[in-house]
Parts: C-alpha cells; sequence; structure tokens
C-alpha cells in the first residue's frame, strides 16, 4: 500500500520533473554560475589576472571597508532611508487598489488605472526635475504663494526633514500606479459570492472592505512583504542620486551612491562587490526572518 | 535549514569551477575573434577593430556609427580595414570594463576619460607603444618628435609610451560676459577685482537693471569657474609650490567661500544653484535676461551657441540687451587666468591582445595625416565643402551636412593634432566672415583671444597645480579615503555658503582641514609630493601650457587679423 | 442593496481623491507633451507649462528624420514581444511544479530560486557566462539572463496556489492528465496573473537599459529606451566628462529629448488597456462555471 502511493506520487511527479528541468537549467547557468564571481571580493581583482587568478586578500576589502565610520554612517542612512520607503511604500498600492476597485463606473476605473501607472515610465532625471519645480526655493509655485503669505520661502530641499519627505513621497507617487497592478490582479480571485453573502448580512461597504477584500488578497500582500524584506538594504542609485544635494549629504549618502563614488576613478570591482556582498547577506537574513514569521500564519513561501 | 545550506555553498562550489572553464573558453574565443578577417571590401588589407562613441545622433538614412558612409571611406581609403565598435557615450566606462573583463575589447580604443584608462593601464591591458612608433610610424612619429611635449606625456610611470595623443587648441574653457548695457544703464564700469565684482553684482541684484520694478535680477550665476577665479578650489589640484615642496592651497578655499557666501547671503545668486546641477537652470535665467554676469563653457561649439544662438534668444527676450567679456578679475589671492582647455590631450590606447600592431600604428599615421583629419571633420570637397574666403572650407549646403556631417564630431579622429590641421583646423577658421552672425562671433573670439593674451602676458597665474588630466590617478589603498574626503569637503563648502552665520570662512576651513587629517590627507599630500617631485620636469605643467598658448599665437593672429 | 449615507460619502471622498492623485500623475506627461510641441527658444527659456508655447512639430521632425528612432522603435517591439513568450514559457515551468504540494524538493527548490534574488553575481561574471554561451550581440544575451524574475515567479507560483483544489480534483476525476490539467483548466483560470506577468515582463524589458548597452555591441540592434536614455543622459555629460569632450556635439535639445520620451512611453500607454480587461471581476467563477 504505501509503496503504491510512493509509486503513484512519483508517477505524479515525473511531469512536474520534466516541466521544472529548463527552469532549473536556467536558474543554475544564468544564475548560480555567475554567483561564483563574488569571490572578486575576497580578492584584489584586476582584469590581467581575472576572476580566479587575481590576488587572494581574504577579508581585507571588508576590513577597509569597515574600519571606516563613513561606511557605519551610509550603512545607516541606507537602512533608515529603505525603511521608510517601506513603510510608507507598501500599504499606499493595497489602499490605492481597493479604491480603485470601490469605483463603480468602469470607465472612471481605468481612466484611473491608466493614468496612475504613467509615473513608473519616467526616469528619475526627469521626476528630479520635476520635484525641483515644485520646491526650489526661487521658482517654485508653492514657495511663491509661501512668500507671498508668511513672507520668506521655505527650503524643503535643503532641510533634512522635509528632503526625506518629498525623497520618500517621490518614491511612492511614482510606483504606486504599477504596484497596485499585482493587488488588483489578485482582488479578481475573490469570489462575487462572498460580497453577496456579505451585503446580505447587512455589511456595509467598509465592513466587506474589511471582512471580504482584505483577507482576499492576504496572501498577494505578504509574498509581497516577504520580498520586500530582501530590498531593506537597498535605496535605488537613480533615485537617490537626482534628488540629493549638498545640503542633505549628511542623510543622502546611501550604498549605492558610495559605490558609483568609489567607482569614479577607475575600476573599484573588489571593494564594491564586498560591499554588495554585505547588502546580500543582510537582505537574506531579512527574507529567512520574515518568512519564519508568516510561518505563524501559515502564509510562507517554503 | 542547514543541509539546504550546505547544498547551496556546494552549488556555489561547483559553479566557480564552472565557471572558470567557462571564462578560459572566453579568452580563446575572442583570440579567433581578432584574427579572424571580417570584411570583405578590402581584399588583402588587415583586419583591426576599432572603438567610436556612439551618441545616438546618427539619422537612421545614414546608416549606424559602425556602419556609414565615412566608415566606408575609411575603410577604402585607408590602410585597414577597420571593424567598428561602438561605445555608447554615457555608459562608456561601463561597456570598456566588460569588454576588457571579457577579454573581447577591440585593438584600438578611443576614449577621453583617464579615470578610465589609468586602471586599464594598472591592470595591464594596455600595449607599450614605443616598439610600435618606432618600427612602423612615420606620420606620427614625426608628430612625436616635433612635439616633444606630447610623448613626455605619454609616458607612463615605467617609462614607456602607452597612449596615442593629440596638441588641441589652448584656449580659455569658460569665460564670464556681462551685460553691458546694465553696466551702462547704472553708470558702471566692468569689475577688475573682486571686490568690485561684488559691488557690480549687488547693484545688479538690487537696482532693477532690467526696469520692470521687481527686484528678480541675479547678479551672477554660479557657474564654472568661479572657483578658479581665486586660485582654483579642486581638491586634488589645489597646490602650489613652494621650493619644490608642496603646499595646500586652503587660503582659495577660504576667500572663496567668504565671496560666494556674500554673494549668496545678499540674494546675488540663484538660492537654488546647489539642485542646479547642469546649469539648465542658470542658462534659463540668463536667456531670459535675469543675469548680470554669466559663468560660461567658451570652448568649442560652446562658443557659437552662446555668441550666435543663445545672444539672439536674449535679445529676443530682452531687448538691448549687449553683452561683453569680462576678464577674470583679480581676488585677494591674486590674478588667475581662465581654466585652459587641455592642450595636450591623451584619448588613445591599444589592446595588449592586439594581434596585429604593424596595421593599429598604420592606421593611426593613417588617421594623422591632414587630409583624414579634414575629411573627417568636413567632408568631402566638392560634396560637403568648398574652399571659403579664407581658403578653409566652408559648408555647402547647412542643412545636408547636418545630417551627412552631424554625428561626426571629431569622434573618427579623435587623434587628430591641431597642428597637424595647420590653421583651418583652428576653431576661429570656422567662421564665415561673409554671415553677420559668424563675423560676429569670430569678433568675439578676437576680443576673448587678446584678453587671454594679455592676462598671460602680465602674469596671470594658472589656478591649480596643472591641468587636471595630467595628475596622476590616486592609488588603490588611499581612493576610498580620497573620494570620502571629496565629497565631505565639497559638501562642507556648500554647506558654509549657504548657512548664514553659523558658520564662518575660516572655521569652514578648519572644519575642510580637520577632514583631510581625518581621512588620511597627510599620505595623499605625500603621493602628490612624490609624483610632483619626480615628474615635474616631464609632466605638463601651467608653464607648458602658457608656452603652448604663445606657439600658437602666430597661427591664431594670422587668422583673426 | 441600497447603499447607506456612510458609504456614499466614502464613495464620493474616494472618487475626489483618485482624480487629484490622477492629476497629479497626467500633468507631467501633459507638461512633457506641450514641450515636445513648443518651439525652441519657449522650451529654452522655460516657457511652457500645460500647453505648447509657439506650436511646431520641429522637434518630431527632427528626432523622426535625425535619428535611428524608427528602427530601434522596432527593436524595442521585438525584443519585449519575444522576451515576453520566453519568460512566460520559463516562468510557468518554474512556478507550477512549485504551487505542487507533492513536488519533490519543493522547499529545497523554492529557496534555492529565493537565493538568487539576493545574490547575483554581479555584471562581470554573468557577462562571462552569457558570452562564453555565444550569446552576446544577440536578443538572446538580454532574454536569457532575465529569463524568469523570481519575483514574478512567486507571484504566479502564489496565484496557482490560490486556485481552488476541488477544480483541480473534479478535472483529474474527468481524467484530466497533469499537462491538459495545466493547459484547460489551470491557465485558462489565471488570466489576471498571466495578465499581470506579461505586463510586468513587457515592461521590464521594454525599460531595460543598461543591458542592452553592454551586452548588445551592434547599435543597429538598439532599443528606443538606449536611444532616448542616452539623449536625457547626454545632459549630465556637461557637468562630468565633457569637458575634456573635444567633439562635444550639442547636447540634445530638450525638445527633442520630450518627443522622445513620449515616443517611448506610448507603446506602453497603449497596450496596457488591452490587459485591464483580464482584471475584471468574476473571471474565476465564470470559468467555474462553465
Amino acid at each position: 500500500m504505501k509503496s503504491a502511493s510512493k509509486k503513484a506520487l512519483f508517477k505524479k511527479n515525473v511531469p512536474l520533473m520534466v516541466m521544472f528541468a529548463p527552469a532549473l537549467a536556467y536558474y543554475l547557468i544564468f544564475r548560480y554560475l555567475p554567483i561564483g564571481g563574488l569571490v572578486i571580493a575576497f580578492e584584489n581583482y584586476n582584469f590581467f589576472d581575472g576572476v580566479f587568478h587575481s590576488p587572494w586578500v581574504g577579508f581585507k576589502n571588508f576590513e577597509m571597508l569597515f574600519s571606516n565610520d563613513k561606511t557605519i554612517t551610509i550603512i545607516w542612512n541606507t537602512l533608515w532611508l529603505s525603511v521608510l520607503n517601506l513603510v510608507v511604500g507598501f500599504p499606499v498600492p493595497i489602499i490605492l487598489a481597493l479604491m480603485i476597485n470601490s469605483v463603480r463606473r468602469s470607465w472612471y476605473k481605468k481612466f484611473v488605472q491608466t493614468v496612475v501607472y504613467l509615473p513608473h515610465f519616467f526616469s528619475w532625471v526627469i521626476v528630479g526635475g520635476m520635484v525641483i519645480t515644485m520646491f526650489s526655493m526661487e521658482s517654485s509655485f508653492l514657495n511663491h504663494w509661501i512668500t507671498d503669505k508668511f513672507g520668506e520661502p521655505y527650503p524643503f530641499l535643503y532641510k533634512t526633514g522635509s528632503w526625506v519627505t518629498i525623497f520618500v513621497g517621490s518614491g511612492v507617487w511614482k510606483e504606486m500606479g504599477f504596484s497596485t497592478i499585482i493587488y488588483l490582479a489578485a482582488l479578481t480571485s475573490i469570489s462575487p459570492a462572498l460580497y453577496e453573502a456579505a451585503a446580505l448580512d447587512g455589511a456595509t461597504k467598509w465592513k466587506q472592505t474589511w471582512h471580504v477584500t482584505l483577507p482576499g488578497i492576504r496572501g498577494t500582500i505578504i509574498l509581497v512583504l516577504i520580498l520586500s524584506m530582501g530590498r531593506v538594504l537597498e535605496v535605488g542609485f537613480d533615485q537617490i542620486y537626482n534628488l540629493r544635494n549638498a545640503m542633505v549629504s549628511d542623510i543622502s549618502e546611501v550604498i549605492s551612491t558610495y559605490i558609483y563614488t568609489l567607482g569614479i576613478q577607475g575600476g573599484q570591482f573588489s571593494i564594491t562587490t564586498a560591499l554588495g556582498l554585505f547588502e546580500s547577506v543582510v537582505a537574506f537574513i531579512l527574507i529567512l526572518t520574515a518568512n519564519l514569521i508568516a510561518k505563524k500564519f501559515n502564509n510562507n513561501l517554503f | 535549514m542547514l543541509k539546504m545550506t550546505r547544498r547551496n555553498a556546494l552549488i556555489a562550489g561547483a559553479s566557480l569551477t564552472l565557471l572558470g572553464v567557462l571564462a578560459a573558453c572566453g579568452n580563446n574565443d575572442n583570440a579567433g575573434n581578432n584574427a579572424q578577417s571580417g570584411d570583405s571590401s578590402g581584399g588583402k588589407k588587415p583586419t583591426i577593430s576599432a572603438t567610436v562613441y556612439d551618441r545616438g545622433t546618427i539619422a537612421a538614412s545614414e546608416g549606424t556609427m559602425e556602419k556609414n558612409r565615412w566608415t566606408k571611406w575609411i575603410n577604402e581609403n585607408g590602410p585597414d580595414n577597420v571593424k567598428f565598435t561602438a561605445i555608447p557615450r554615457t555608459e562608456s566606462k561601463q561597456k570598456l570594463n566588460t569588454l576588457f573583463a571579457s577579454g573581447s575589447a577591440p585593438d584600438l580604443i578611443f576614449e577621453f576619460d583617464p579615470n578610465i584608462k589609468n586602471p586599464l593601464y594598472d591592470q595591464k591591458q594596455l600595449m607599450p607603444l614605443d616598439d610600435m612608433i618606432n618600427q612602423y610610424s612615420t606620420t606620427y612619429k614625426k608628430l612625436l618628435e616635433d612635439n616633444p611635449i606630447l610623448k613626455q606625456v605619454s609616458t607612463k610611470s615605467d617609462g614607456k609610451i602607452y597612449e596615442f595623443g593629440k596638441l588641441n587648441e589652448a584656449i580659455p574653457q569658460f569665460i564670464i560676459v556681462i551685460r553691458q548695457d546694465w553696466l551702462d544703464k547704472l553708470h558702471l564700469t566692468m569689475p577688475k577685482t573682486t571686490e568690485e565684482m561684488y559691488q557690480v553684482a549687488k547693484a545688479f541684484t538690487e537696482q532693477d537693471p532690467d526696469g520692470n520694478g521687481k527686484k528678480d535680477t541675479y547678479g551672477l550665476n554660479m557657474g564654472p569657474g568661479l572657483g578658479d577665479i581665486f586660485g582654483g578650489i579642486n581638491l586634488s589640484n589645489s597646490y602650489t609650490d613652494e621650493n619644490g615642496k608642496l603646499v595646500r592651497t586652503w587660503d582659495n578655499f577660504e576667500e572663496y567661500i567668504d565671496f560666494a557666501k556674500r554673494l549668496y547671503d545678499g540674494g546675488m545668486i540663484d538660492k537654488d544653484y546647489i539642485t542646479d546641477n547642469n546649469g539648465a537652470k542658470a542658462n534659463q535665467d540668463f536667456l531670459n535676461g535675469k543675469t548680470g554676469m554669466f559663468l560660461v563653457q567658451s570652448n568649442y561649439s560652446f562658443w557659437n551657441k552662446l555668441w550666435i544662438s543663445d545672444y539672439k534668444t536674449l535679445q529676443t527676450n530682452s531687448p538691448g540687451a549687449k553683452l561683453e567679456i569680462m576678464p577674470y578679475p583679480k581676488s585677494p589671492r591674486g590674478q588667475f587666468i581662465n581654466w585652459i582647455n587641455n592642450p595636450v590631450q591623451l584619448t588613445a590606447v591599444v589592446n595588449r591582445n592586439a594581434k596585429n600592431p604593424e596595421a593599429v600604428m598604420k592606421y593611426v599615421d593613417f588617421l594623422s595625416e591632414p587630409t583624414t583629419g579634414r575629411t573627417l571633420t568636413n567632408g568631402i570637397e566638392g560634396v560637403h565643402w568648398e574652399a571659403g574666403p579664407t581658403s578653409c572650407p566652408n559648408p555647402i549646403d547647412q542643412e545636408k551636412n547636418k545630417t551627412e556631417l552631424g554625428y561626426l564630431g571629431q569622434d573618427y579622429n579623435m587623434i587628430f593634432s591641431v597642428v597637424s590641421g595647420g590653421k583651418c583646423s583652428f576653431t576661429a577658421s570656422s567662421f564665415n566672415p561673409d554671415k553677420p552672425d559668424e563675423k560676429f562671433a569670430k569678433d568675439k573670439f578676437k576680443e576673448n583671444m587678446d584678453i587671454f593674451y594679455n592676462m598671460i602676458d602680465q602674469g596671470a597665474k594658472f589656478p591649480g597645480l596643472t591641468h587636471l588630466e595630467h595628475l596622476p590617478s590616486v592609488p588603490q589603498d588611499l581612493l576610498v579615503d580620497f573620494q570620502n574626503a571629496n565629497t565631505e569637503i565639497n559638501n562642507l563648502i556648500t554647506k558654509a555658503i549657504v548657512s548664514g552665520s553659523k558658520i564662518t570662512p575660516d572655521s569652514a576651513v578648519a572644519d575642510a582641514q580637520k577632514l583631510w587629517a581625518k581621512f588620511n590627507g597627510a599620505k595623499l599630500d605625500a603621493f602628490y609630493q612624490e609624483w610632483y617631485t619626480a615628474n615635474k620636469d616631464t609632466a605638463l605643467m601651467p608653464d607648458d601650457i602658457f608656452q603652448i598658448v604663445k606657439d600658437q599665437k602666430a597661427t591664431q593672429d594670422e587668422i583673426l587679423k | 442593496m441600497r447603499e447607506s449615507n456612510g458609504d456614499k460619502i466614502t464613495r464620493i471622498v474616494i472618487s475626489v481623491l483618485l482624480l487629484l492623485i490622477s492629476i497629479s500623475c497626467l500633468a507631467p506627461v501633459i507638461n512633457i507633451l506641450s514641450i515636445s510641441f513648443s518651439g525652441k527658444q519657449a522650451v529654452e527659456t522655460g516657457k511652457v507649462l500645460l500647453w505648447p508655447v509657439d506650436f511646431s512639430t520641429q522637434s518630431y521632425h527632427t528626432l523622426f528624420e535625425g535619428t535611428r528612432v524608427l528602427a530601434s522603435l522596432w527593436n524595442g517591439v521585438v525584443m519585449t514581444v519575444g522576451g515576453v513568450i520566453i519568460s512566460m514559457v520559463f516562468t510557468i515551468c518554474a512556478a507550477y511544479p512549485l504551487s505542487k504540494g507533492y513536488f519533490y524538493g519543493r522547499r529545497t527548490f523554492t529557496l534555492m530560486l529565493l537565493f538568487t534574488m539576493v545574490f547575483t553575481g554581479g555584471l562581470i561574471p554573468t557577462y562571462l557566462v552569457v558570452k562564453s554561451l555565444g550569446l552576446i550581440d544577440s536578443y538572446w544575451s538580454i532574454w536569457m539572463p532575465g529569463a524568469v524574475s523570481t519575483y514574478n515567479m512567486l507571484i504566479m507560483r502564489s496565484y496557482f496556489e490560490g486556485i481552488e483544489p476541488e477544480i483541480e480534483e473534479a478535472a483529474r476525476i474527468d481524467g484530466c492528465k497533469e499537462m491538459s490539467l495545466l493547459f484547460r483548466i489551470i491557465l485558462p483560470l489565471s488570466m489576471p496573473v498571466i495578465a499581470t506577468l506579461i505586463l510586468f515582463y513587457g515592461v521590464g524589458y521594454w525599460n531595460n537599459f543598461m543591458n542592452v548597452l553592454i551586452y548588445i555591441n551592434s547599435t543597429e540592434k538598439y532599443t528606443i529606451t538606449v536611444l532616448i536614455q542616452q539623449m536625457i543622459s547626454s545632459q549630465s555629460l556637461l557637468t562630468e566628462t565633457l569637458a575634456n569632450d573635444t567633439s562635444a556635439l550639442d547636447i540634445v535639445p530638450e525638445g527633442i529629448q520630450s518627443a522622445g520620451i513620449i515616443v517611448l512611453i506610448l507603446p506602453m500607454v497603449l497596450i496596457y488597456p488591452f490587459l485591464q480587461k483580464y482584471f475584471v471581476k468574476g473571471v474565476m467563477l465564470g470559468s467555474v462555471k462553465g
């Protein structure tokens, strides 16, 4: 009996294994092979000796990085900005999806959906220009209005607090429409019967959202949350590079800009790889932790 | 969990080995690539590969940067079959790095940026050129013999030549133009010192020179070259020689901060200059007639942009606007000259894996010929140009040339020296005196050169130890520190300028010195000192630059007479 | 079903909020559109806001006649369509088995794939692999390294997992084998997630800039994004390296850049409404009944 079911299980597995094989091959060749290149974090890499014959320096690159208190500041900045990005940026698309979902008129729904997706296609150079137009001291409408009312313009871009708000806000604004898509797709899987039942019980829209809609997309929400944990040490280079200025340098120097600065004078492959490897280790630990927590709610990934 | 980690480790290990095998294959593969003869058109001609910048400005009707009428012309008239690889202009570092790392870089690489080429030398990717030049070269060899400075500059620390280069026209890279109509209106004279410059800026800001009843004008923009007036504030370059000993010129920083700070506090510069990274806003203000003194890039095509198209726009927006060139004022640190275009510029290197050095050398010689230089700049005689009143090429049909020559720039002949081309390759020869607007641009150019020569004669100093591109690149172990010091001190300077009374210029400089000390500044100073002691006689120094200016003066005078 | 007062107020507040958000997203597009249709001087002096000044189509003329925009537009389409097909196939191949509780090594494989989300070999090692497979300078060098996005794969997997087991059981009783189950039941039921991933992959390929620059050597294969991005970043050269660039050609004027941006985002805007119809409620239920 037992072996029979094992055999049946195997039989069921064969087509799946055949199917999985190309995907596995893909991962081995294009993802795992290059990972070997991470050894250059422990070398003094140069083109002449290549990935495998460059002089081995062990942890020297890491020591060089972490003995520098600037590196520590930069890691904190990165952590702080990305956590803010996550805390604000994570719920907004969900709320937006619920809002769009509640619209009845289908043309309006389509219109909003299409329009909020547009900013995703602007490069940060363009968004950076728009931010300056909106918040600069001397030429923005906002500051013209403030000057008329209060006599003095406010240096939005040059004060840490307001700059961080603008930084996070512009990122959320740019990506919220695009991030909403995944929730809108998930919403389609909720059976209308559930809404009908709730409505029969006399639940208001608000209650329906709380008791039907949100639980319906809970899986997606948790999935996205776990995966965003992997990006906690990531602050996109283009975003920060196009928004920062000297006045907020205390907070705006992050890992990605640091890698860029180090790279300005030639190929600092080993040092930058070392920094990247550190980022990856932290990200992986965070993902594993998030998954462990999710396991408590039976929504774990693995 | 643990089990899986071990498995991952195993996979990673296996992948390492495999990657090694692949990398090895990659190199062999490449060797084949280089040797294969690519084209059919050349017959017996040897094949080499070379880079060319791609700026996305070529019309579809012309083909691509790798294949168009000019590459065809090169392959028909030159000694080799050249296979071009396009390098995206804005990402050339990334592209070249991957090409070199994978052993697939072309034979001949054209690149301006020393920060890309120096690491290639450090990583032994470049071929020494001495033998090639001695054995196979005629034209380029002669250029080196005639211009020993070029040879000096292209020789690296191991005593061998690694780069091809060219001599450029030595002209001011940045200038200041001033609204003469505003000066006249407010009964002011051209400022001669920074203090007078400050007073004029103040008057331009406060006395409503544009007469619109609003206080909406700026004295000046925080444009390129402002620091040079105070002797230069670039960290790797701000040294002065005191009896062979390099001394850091912190005083330049202090005077600059003090000046800029007063401008900022008085509202004489745009308070948002910090976010105007590429000067787009400053340019807009200038065109709208809001800026009194405009610091602007002035070499090559920027001259025409300023004096022909931008001047026209300015006069539309602000009728009666009149611009004059303002010589750099004398600062408390002394009289400094405008930043000068790099007169001896290294622009090409050869891949150490190049299979046919002779063919590469022959191609470089071909590019150094005056006729090649002329064709790859002005096009073909009778088709794109005819001899004009100055006997230099004059375009026949501007529109046609825009399409057929517009993408050329100097991208195919980056090693062509201005001295090889004679007077026709100087900027001033490009103006057609029959056209009023070009004649005007030419007159202004003459005026600019006269000011420039005069300042040098009067003993104006060069704003820095020497031209930035001729400084050595910081060694690997000091690099992190140097970059950190550089960003932190520059941020500090900006903060000092905009923070009102909170930071005084001298406390800012004291802080900058502390930062410099914190980031191993002493070691960096020692590094530059060592380089300077060893190389000051052979490297390109300000005296050499001034000498080149003087050497070129006769030609300039002849064109501008 | 009557609407309560509270619901009505909520609905109005939401509509207004959405309108404000929409305006904030639409205004920049209108601004760029206006700049692209304005005269050169008006653009240079910053006079254009939400309506063209000195109406002119010159920017579009220059863009279409003076650059390779049409060819690169076509390249962008080819690369995107090809890439989406490859990615979808590989993603389904990975996601479907992993969605089955009985698949051998499901946990290990998931973790293994997840691992590559955070640990990447970096540009040069990946380049070496792609090169040794002989893919450089063909679109395969873009398609293969990016064939599966683990993020997208996990989204698909979780959607597959959410399909009610009863549907599957019923199909199996009907004699459906694994493959026909996938093609006849699971995929048709998963149109919302398929549409989503087509969009995600499509946008990803369309916006791909760096990989195309690195892996593609022939500029005739460059895509529209590369062309336009290069125009936009030519501006930054002015401050960084242009100082030593003796052949500094004119920076691409803002009007032409704007025209380029419009041409660049137009296809993405046009395609979206077609995919949106798959996000309509009730797809799931309809299939169960049918």
